[in-house]
């Protein structure tokens, strides 16, 4: 994966890279003026500015990249010139490091549009040029307005789909838009009381844990798994602590390179890929706990919690009824039929008993 | 045998669409509820008729509620004091007993009071309580991202739609006992008939 690319890269740098390497210094001496900007033939002009802290602060200045890791066409600084290194610089190759990524968006819809001129999106339109972070979010709305929907009116297109506001609120976009994903269901702790997702590190605050001391704490069993009466146990622990705990399952993904294959005409189009008891979609479950950084730690949980009251906030038409509510569905059709089979075969028996009555009278 | 018109058009207007309403609620409610046992027509169609059918019979209700209320006539679904023990005893006893027997009907239908004891408290309770709380969750289950907050509110969407999957139960149990009830007239298709034309036949009393 990309990690482990960019630490090859690093590795392979110490030898492969001149031997006096561009420190990201120099580069700030200049770039880190506001005002520096680029004229574009068309008059337009392109800032250049670099902001060191929130570089420092983006998933490539915690891993202590430097600028031409990433600018890799700048081999040394020649000083004598206007601008001390190529013009333009080549764009950059993300593909370096994230291989997988690169592989999966190269046959995504957004790649080919690009390929025929068309404005789509690249790497950096969703993640930033210079301060990447990691984008998980609290919520599924919260993740999509970082992704699809600042591009994209979910209303204008899927004419088809009932319940287009949940569908859209609730269901990661890559569940159906991409190829070769592993969706899951994102369990998450709601709280009636705020009306709102609670973060998971405030969770953990609340609670007193570590994120590892999470898992030791209610996984009660240590088999790994949260089943529903460790469920239980943690939403009695946060009513405990002022919150008013449901869970509240929505649709997600594994977070995999396969999210950035984006299709459009291969989008899932059959309701019973959810809507269907053990559908492959429901047999993953996880909760899940976001953290400020915009990365989240995901806990396996048994899929059987999906049809139990207790996760009142996730329900899909056929695919997690309560078994409960069948058996006393049954009853009550056994009971209506019963009385018009029972007293029509007992007015059978019983019509010599009129017919005499009826001679008599 | 004497005719008593007892349903005026509106009432079997109303009657008729509800019937038909129901039926198909009840059908396509089965085949999303059983999707992956049942394959009459594909879920996304059932979504959309069950839905657009529980519309129809949601305004359906608005009609049968307005023509009562209008006319005052709504007091032929209330239970007097009469009917409460008495009357509906006498009923259950000529249901449990009196019918095998041969005896006479103890209530004859009038348009001003046209249901016996029980079928008051048994239509009110279904029409005063339980249809409306199927149009109401049924509404809600419509569009669950509009109504997000009031589901919520009355305890999740599992909780609401428990409500509507109980009373779906119930309402196909009634369908089974309101059509055999129905056969219980002096031929088994008068009530039938009484509820196309109006008009119900009577047995001459004595």
């Amino acid at each position: 994966m990309g990690r482990l690319a960019l630490a090859g890269l690093l590795l392979l740098g110490a030898n492969a890279l001149p031997l006096f390497a561009v420190e990201n210094d120099e580069c700030l001496a200049c770039h880190s003026d506001p005002e520096l900007v680029k004229v574009l033939p068309n008059g337009d002009t392109l800032s250049l500015f670099v902001d060191e802290e929130k570089f420092a602060a983006s998933v490539h200045g915690i891993n202590e990249l430097s600028c031409t890791d990433c600018h890799s066409d700048i081999e040394e600084l020649n000083y004598d010139a206007e601008v001390p290194h190529p013009v333009p610089l080549q764009p950059v190759d993300c593909s370096m490091c994230h291989d997988e990524e690169a592989e999966a968006y190269a046959q995504s819809i957004h790649a080919q549009l690009r390929e025929a001129g068309k404005d789509a999106p690249s790497c950096a339109q969703c993640h930033a040029y210079h301060y990447t972070k990691y984008l998980y979010a609290d919520n599924v709305q919260d993740l999509e307005n970082k992704f699809c929907l600042r591009c994209h009116d979910p209303y204008r297109f899927h004419a088809w789909l009932p319940q287009k506001a949940t569908h859209f609120r609730h269901v990661m976009c890559t569940v159906c838009h991409a190829e070769g994903v592993s969706p899951q269901v994102h369990l998450r702790v709601f709280d009636r009381k705020s009306d709102r997702f609670v973060p998971g590190h405030e969770l953990l605050q609340v609670l007193n844990l570590s994120e590892d001391e999470f898992l030791e704490t209610y996984d009660a069993n240590s088999n790994g798994i949260l089943d529903l009466t460790e469920l239980e146990h943690l939403k009695a622990a946060l009513h405990g602590k002022g919150i008013h705990a449901v869970f509240f399952g929505e649709m997600g993904v594994e977070l995999t390179p396969e999210v950035h294959r984006v299709t459009k005409a291969k989008a899932v189009q059959t309701c019973e890929s959810c809507h269907q008891p053990g559908a492959t979609n429901l047999q993953q479950v996880v909760f899940v706990l976001s953290k400020p950084t915009g990365e989240a730690e995901f806990f396996e949980v048994d899929p059987k919690v999906l049809t139990s009251p207790e996760v009142s906030n996730f329900y899909l038409l056929n695919a997690t009824r309560i078994p409960l509510l069948d058996r006393i569905g049954l009853v009550v059709l056994f009971l209506g039929l019963a009385f018009a089979l029972g007293h029509g075969v007992l007015r059978f028996l019983t019509s010599p008993l009129r017919r005499k009555k009826g001679e008599k009278s | 045998m004497k005719r008593v018109y007892l349903h005026p058009v509106p009432v079997r207007i109303w009657h008729w669409i509800h019937a038909l309403g129901i039926l198909l609620l009840v059908l396509t409610g089965f085949q999303l509820r059983f999707a992956d046992h049942l394959h009459w027509i594909s879920f996304r169609t059932a979504v959309v008729v069950h839905a657009w059918i529980g519309i129809l019979v949601s305004l359906d209700f608005l009609l049968w509620l307005g023509y009562y209320l209008g006319t005052g006539k709504i007091r032929v679904y209330l239970p007097r004091a009469y009917d409460l023990l008495k009357g509906a005893w006498k009923q259950a006893r000529y249901y449990a007993y009196g019918i095998f027997v041969g005896e006479e009907n103890p209530f004859h239908p009038e348009p001003e009071n046209k249901f016996n004891a029980l079928q008051k408290m048994t239509y009110l309770a279904i029409m005063g309580l339980l249809v409306p709380l199927q149009v109401i969750t049924g509404i809600l289950l419509l569009n669950t991202g509009k109504f997000a907050g009031i589901i919520e509110a009355l305890g999740g969407l599992k909780v609401v739609d428990a409500v509507h999957v109980v009373l779906f139960y119930v309402f196909a149990a009634f369908i089974i006992a309101h059509f055999y009830l129905a056969s219980l007239g002096p031929t088994f298709w008068s009530h039938f008939k009484a509820m196309i034309t109006g008009w119900e036949e009577e047995p001459e009393e004595g």
